[in-house]
């Protein structure tokens, strides 16, 4: 997935976001100096259908935490996505911090981290150490049994934030299935992608063949 | 022949007076009486009379048997004799009389003949006869030794489910077992000279010679030669090629996908102006070829089939497509979009199924 920041039908700045591993334990690198308009933000959502508490822990690069590690309570299917600074208090963060954050929870997650230079920024994909062996949850993906699916862990749409799915099949068959696009509460978000406004969009590949959902000009033409 | 007394306590000294006496009067006298504890003897020139054996029979082999002779007018002066031969006999009254045969006169089916002598100075009377009759023992049949000649099918292909295979050859019995690898299989007899029997899936895992013998119990019976059923390499089997198309004048890299691939020598593509080459790479599922197309190659879907050492698989459908190269337009330059550059930004995340079915995610 594509996401970035447009200006003027012009991108400022994008990045992929790859699919969020399913973990109970993941770990990411982060490099943040405010001082220096460097920021390190979050993306996480509680893949379960439980409330989940996260437990966050900011290490510095000798593996030392730089301080107390904090719980975010998540109810089913919750996301968020914040700053850093928004979770820790900026005096334990300290001027400039190079290290990693560390993720845990009982439940499963899905997490991506993002390091912001100004308006330029960057997707960091998140380690799984332990990864999840359970399917996401159906009420996520609809199925009625376990079915194949991955998840983003950030979408943005508006206010000059644009997002951009692309599918590439690849196992010589043909395709298809649902993308479904989900507000932090967890409920369907309705937003215009391919020219139809819906939080729900199918598609369906040939084999090698390829699928883009984006937001498109009166020409059809993505952003990105 | 020396006879006894039944007695119920020793009295050996008190016998031995006794019988020395009884020797002395049988020279003398025909009819001479015998006390012994109350029980009375005459030796009596009369022909004892034979009413029954206990026992009557006995089978053939058994040990030495103890025969009760039941008849009347019995003395001391009987003798059993089985076939005219003497047996030791003891008195057990006037209407018994006890022997034991011995094994030699049991170790072959036939009736023995019984009969009772009353031995009495010069004069002998034997009694009419009665048959004690040694059985044959019934014993199965012996096995013959099987041979095998023939197992149809003689392949199959690895990874083939349960089979059923025909055993040619001889000495067959209801009691034949069919082993494969030295393990029994379920077997059924046709006839002495056909078996089938039922060979599990797990036999043909891999490819290997599996050896069929027939196997039949004692008594008699054996192991019979080897069969043999060769478990040959599974076909390949093609399920896709990706890319599935290309255009006239172009050379592309095809990944064909499939089972059994190894070893992949050939793709045969149908029509004039398309050929492939086998590209080194290729695994049990994946294999890779290089596609020419040729400029004048004609349009439409091509039928492919691809060889490995272990035979050739085709694939049908939908084949290789022969198009004309797709007509790319120079893009236009990006407008603004409303819903991108406007308003608040809306955040959430994405979840995407594979082939998943169903109805849309609940409301949570």
């Amino acid at each position: 997935m594509t996401m970035g920041i447009v200006q003027n039908a012009s991108v400022v700045s994008q990045t992929s976001v790859f699919p969020g591993p399913l973990t109970t334990l993941a770990s990411v690198g982060l490099d943040q100096a405010p001082g220096i308009s460097r920021a390190f933000g979050l993306a996480l959502v509680n893949t379960s259908s439980q409330n989940s508490q996260i437990n966050l822990t900011v290490m510095d690069n000798t593996g030392t935490p730089v301080t107390n590690s904090t719980t975010l309570v998540m109810g089913p299917h919750q996301q968020i996505s914040r700053f850093l600074s928004d979770i820790f208090p900026a005096t334990a963060l300290g001027p400039a911090l190079t290290g990693s954050l560390i993720i845990q929870a009982a439940n499963p997650f899905a997490s991506v981290g993002l390091r912001f230079t100004g308006p330029n920024f960057s997707a960091v994909a998140s380690a799984s150490t332990t990864p999840s062996s359970a399917p996401l949850d159906n009420q996520l993906t609809g199925c009625l049994l376990a079915c194949p699916s991955v998840i983003f862990p950030q979408f943005a749409m508006g206010g000059g934030w644009a997002s951009q799915l692309m599918l590439v099949e690849t196992t010589g068959a043909t395709a298809t299935g649902h993308i479904y696009i989900f507000d932090p509460n967890g409920q369907p978000l309705a937003v215009t992608l391919n020219g139809q406004t819906n939080s729900t969009f199918n598609y369906s590949l040939p084999p090698g063949g390829t699928f883009t959902l984006a937001p498109r000009d009166a020409n059809g033409q993505t952003p990105f | 022949m020396r006879r006894s007394v039944f007695l119920t306590t020793s009295i050996v000294s008190f016998f031995a007076v006794f019988y020395g006496n009884w020797i002395a009067h049988l020279d003398t006298a025909f009819d001479t009486t015998f006390v012994a504890y109350g029980a009375t003897s005459t030796c009596s020139t009369n022909a004892p009379v034979l009413s029954g054996l206990t026992p009557s029979s006995a089978s053939a082999g058994s040990n030495a048997l103890d025969l009760t002779v039941i008849g009347s007018g019995f003395n001391l002066c009987n003798e059993i004799e089985i076939n005219g031969a003497p047996l030791p006999t003891t008195y057990w009254g006037t209407i018994q009389l006890h022997a034991t045969i011995p094994a030699g006169l049991l170790s072959t089916p036939q009736n023995l003949t019984v009969t009772v002598t009353n031995h009495v100075g010069a004069i002998t009377n034997t009694s009419a006869a009665i048959y004690f009759a040694v059985l044959a023992v019934s014993t199965p049949p012996s096995n013959p030794v099987p041979s095998v000649t023939q197992v149809i099918p003689s392949s199959v292909r690895a990874g083939s489910l349960d089979l059923t295979v025909t055993i040619s050859g001889s000495g067959f019995t209801q009691s034949s077992l069919v082993m494969v690898n030295g393990s029994q299989v379920t077997t059924t007899l046709s006839d002495s000279n056909t078996l089938s029997a039922v060979l599990p899936a797990n036999l043909f895992s891999t490819s290997k010679i599996l050896s069929v013998t027939v196997l039949n119990p004692h008594p008699g019976g054996g192991t019979s030669n080897i069969g043999t059923i060769a478990v040959l390499p599974p076909l390949p089997s093609f399920s896709a090629i990706m890319p599935a198309s290309g255009a006239p004048g172009t050379s592309f890299v095809s990944r064909i996908m499939g089972n059994n691939l190894l070893g992949v020598s050939q793709l045969a593509i149908s029509g004039a102006g398309v050929t492939a080459a086998v590209l080194p790479g290729s695994t049990s599922s994946s294999a890779f070829v290089m596609i020419s197309v040729s400029g004048s190659a004609p349009l439409g879907t091509r039928l492919l089939s691809l060889t490995t050492p272990s035979g050739t698989a085709t694939f049908l459908n939908p084949g290789l497509m022969i198009q004309p190269a797709q007509i790319r337009q120079e893009p236009t330059q990006t407008q603004s979009i409303p819903g991108v550059e406007q308003g608040n930004t809306a955040t959430g995340y994405v979840v995407v199924t594979v082939n998943g079915s169903g109805p849309a995610p609940l409301s949570t």
